[in-house]
């Protein structure tokens, strides 16, 4: 199984994205998938936790992972010293920054500026969403388009579909030097 | 055409009362049921689905609607959870007493002080007394499943009894999960509309919810108490229909696995089961004879579902969140019971843990059948042990 | 007596016996919450005490006029710790004696102001994590 963290702070859309992530994986014949947000109070800001399970068997195990197999962070702000703790051995960050970052296994990707672009604000949840399904096995393209247009509402569809085609266009194109103002570094693709 | 979904638990179970039709919604919002009467009312308010929602103010007054409601011949839904479900404690007797079949969401959440709103058992466990049928889910499919069951069993005029279907706060309610939602066709073939004699009728005037004195009361409370114990046929029969239309085959008062040739059971309701399963499947691997009984239904308690799984076991331990202060955890008191009536010998241990929406672990899962092999091969056990709790017992 | 969280929390099996405790012990910090910050221009302030009284978390405490106000009746000063960036305070001042300033611009200054006094942070003034 593996397990996903996502961290960011209330109001950034880290639940929506655990969701269509499960959504996505689990509308794959033979795939099984459970999703969902750390509980308790809430509020517009403050930090929190979503979680998205993958297996290829029924999910048994419903209780809070401690480490991900991938830690994605909504906002650079909650990542820093101890990071680790977080992580599995084998696992990877996913980080939404444009700050360097010189650790094998944190990725970046300018994930505000490129929702900005598209969206006209940096809401950074879908390009992160697609960015991950690049990097864990068993993901269409179609199966996300496919959770979009079935769970956010329609007058989201176009424009995340577009900010979906904008990652993975950068993700394709990018090979070595990555273009100084996106597209995913650290690590290698 | 069915359609696959991935929906929370309260979503899904939406979905399953708006396929059972009911005639009156009256609900009072409360973490973590909020998501399903939501849901309802915007259901209502597109006209997805024809009923009369009643915005109450207060738990207490939802229930006293829905008597009101099944009283006049309709069928009636609410939900509730944890201190809700203790505000409308003095009416669930009444819709008991009354034989008015009302299902009942509840989802399951701990009792305050100290204040907490997250995921336990203690609500429901602490009121199995009041003649309400209670099953637990054990995930969002079942869930929706339990939503159709329970109008088709607590509607039967051999049961006629109020139903309590239980969802595990958050780790239920709140996980997103694939379930098959039937379509309305599917759901009218099975579930038709409520008919009964138990109610305000101008043409046939009749007295109802009248009283009865010291000559008379026990003979209702007898008969509440066999109609209820005989409910199991009519779960089997219900089941066996929702079997063939849906394609879904259930088990009634328990799910067993692996438990024909275990050494060492863990007993438990609702979603940990699927822990439960996913370490015994490992312990398998390891040849240790491991196995997992889910009670599905607590009331009516089946007693000979219980026994039957149970006494050919080494050693057997009651996982359960909740705990009857002073005493032990209720299913523990419900399992030893059962045990005894059947003559069985096999040593029992209570372990109470998830108290307060403590996450179990599977190390602490691996634990509590470690200590039945360790129980069986003579050491000492306390009989009742808390998670988490003790020096050193980390998760 | 001002509350502080204390330097040891007692163990659970020691305090759970009831549900009344004394303060300072059993809270957690919400500096992680904030997205923005009060900050206070005591020569503004007139000690009028409002945002004391409004703050939702009791973090804004008053403090004399020797520590260097610009009113005789003193000042307030606002606890890092547990001031959750919600912004009442300001909104109830009248004096505009309360800034909004955002937590990263904060934290910033604050990382920059220490390293060119070559202090070490002190624990209200490191990073939210």
């Amino acid at each position: 199984m593996r397990e996903v963290i996502w961290r960011g702070r209330g109001g950034q859309g880290a639940f929506t994205a655990s969701r269509l992530l499960g959504a996505a994986y689990s509308s794959i014949p033979a795939n099984y998938a459970l999703a969902f947000p750390s509980f308790g109070p809430e509020r517009r800001g403050a930090p929190m936790r979503a979680f998205t399970k993958l297996s290829k068997a029924k999910i048994g195990d419903r209780s809070t992972p401690a480490q991900g197999d991938f830690v994605v962070y909504l906002d650079d702000t909650l990542f820093g010293e101890g990071y680790e703790a977080e992580l599995k051995p084998a696992g990877q960050v996913l980080l939404n920054s444009t700050k360097a970052v010189d650790d094998a296994r944190v990725r970046t990707i300018d994930a505000d500026g490129i929702s900005r672009k598209v969206l006209g604000r940096a809401i950074p949840n879908t390009a992160l969403l697609a960015a991950l399904t690049q990097m864990i096995p068993g993901f269409t393209r179609d199966s996300l388009q496919r959770a979009i247009r079935e769970y956010m509402p329609t007058r989201l569809h176009d424009k995340n579909l577009s900010v979906v085609d904008e990652v993975l266009r950068l993700m394709d194109g990018a090979r070595g030097e990555a273009p100084a103002d996106a597209g995913l570094k650290g690590g290698g693709l | 055409m069915s359609e696959t979904r991935f929906l929370s638990g309260d979503e899904a179970f939406a979905e399953g009362v708006r396929l059972a039709r009911p005639q009156v919604i009256s609900a009072y919002p409360i973490t973590p049921q909020t998501v399903v009467v939501e849901r309802l009312s915007e259901m209502v308010e597109r006209g997805d689905l024809q009923a009369e929602y009643l915005h109450v103010e207060s738990e207490h007054t939802a229930l006293s609607a829905a008597i009101g409601a099944s009283a006049a011949g309709a069928r009636a839904f609410t939900a509730t959870s944890s201190q809700g479900l203790l505000y409308m404690a003095e009416c669930l007797t009444y819709a008991a007493g009354g034989r008015f079949p009302i299902v009942m969401m509840n989802a399951n959440r701990s009792t305050c002080l100290p204040w907490n709103i997250y995921g336990d058992q203690r609500d429901s466990l602490s009121l199995l007394d009041h003649g309400w049928i209670q099953a637990y889910a054990k995930d969002g499919q079942e869930a929706l499943d339990l939503a159709l069951m329970s109008y088709a069993v607590a509607e039967d005029p051999r049961v006629a009894l109020p139903f309590m279907v239980n969802l595990d706060g958050f780790s239920l309610t709140h996980t997103y999960d694939n379930v098959e939602v039937p379509d309305p066709q599917q759901a009218d073939a099975f579930l038709p509309a409520y008919k009964t004699d138990n109610r305000f009728d101008f043409e046939h005037p009749v007295n109802i919810a009248y009283s009865a004195g010291p000559a008379f009361n026990r003979y209702y409370k007898a008969r509440e108490h066999e109609d209820m114990a005989r409910a199991f046929d009519v779960i089997e029969q219900v089941e066996e229909r929702f079997a063939d239309l849906f394609g879904r085959r259930y088990t009634g008062g328990v799910e067993a696995r692996g438990c024909e040739d275990a050494d060492f059971i863990v007993v438990t309701l609702g979603t940990i089961a699927g822990l439960a399963e996913e370490v015994a499947a490992q312990l398998r691997d390891e040849g240790v004879r491991a196995g997992v009984l889910r009670i599905r239904y607590l009331r009516p308690l089946p007693f000979e579902d219980l026994a039957g799984a149970l006494s050919g076991a080494k050693a057997v331990g009651v996982l359960e969140k909740d705990i009857s202060f002073g005493a032990e955890g209720t299913v523990f008191t419900n399992v030893n019971s059962a045990l005894y009536r059947a003559g069985a010998r096999v040593p029992t241990r209570d372990f109470v843990g998830g108290l307060g929406g403590d996450d179990i672990s599977a190390d602490q899962m691996r634990r509590i059948f470690r200590a039945l092999e360790r129980l069986a091969a003579g050491e000492e056990l306390a009989q009742l042990t808390f998670l988490g709790v003790e020096e050193g017992e980390g998760r | 007596m001002i509350p502080t969280l204390r330097d040891a929390i007692p163990s659970p099996r020691e305090y759970a016996g009831s549900t009344c405790y004394e303060a300072g012990y059993l809270v957690e910090k919400n500096a992680g919450w904030r997205q923005v910050r009060p900050v206070v221009d005591t020569q503004a302030c007139t000690g009028c005490l409002q945002c004391y009284l409004y703050c939702p978390d009791g973090c804004i405490r008053k403090v004399d006029a020797a520590e260097g106000a610009g009113s005789r009746r003193g000042s307030v000063r606002v606890d890092y710790d547990f001031c959750k960036g919600c912004g009442i305070c300001a909104s109830v001042c009248k004096f505009a004696a309360l800034a909004i300033l955002s937590e990263k611009e904060a934290l910033r200054r604050e990382a920059a102001a220490t390293s060119a006094a070559g202090a070490t942070p002190s624990a209200t003034e490191r990073s939210p994590r």
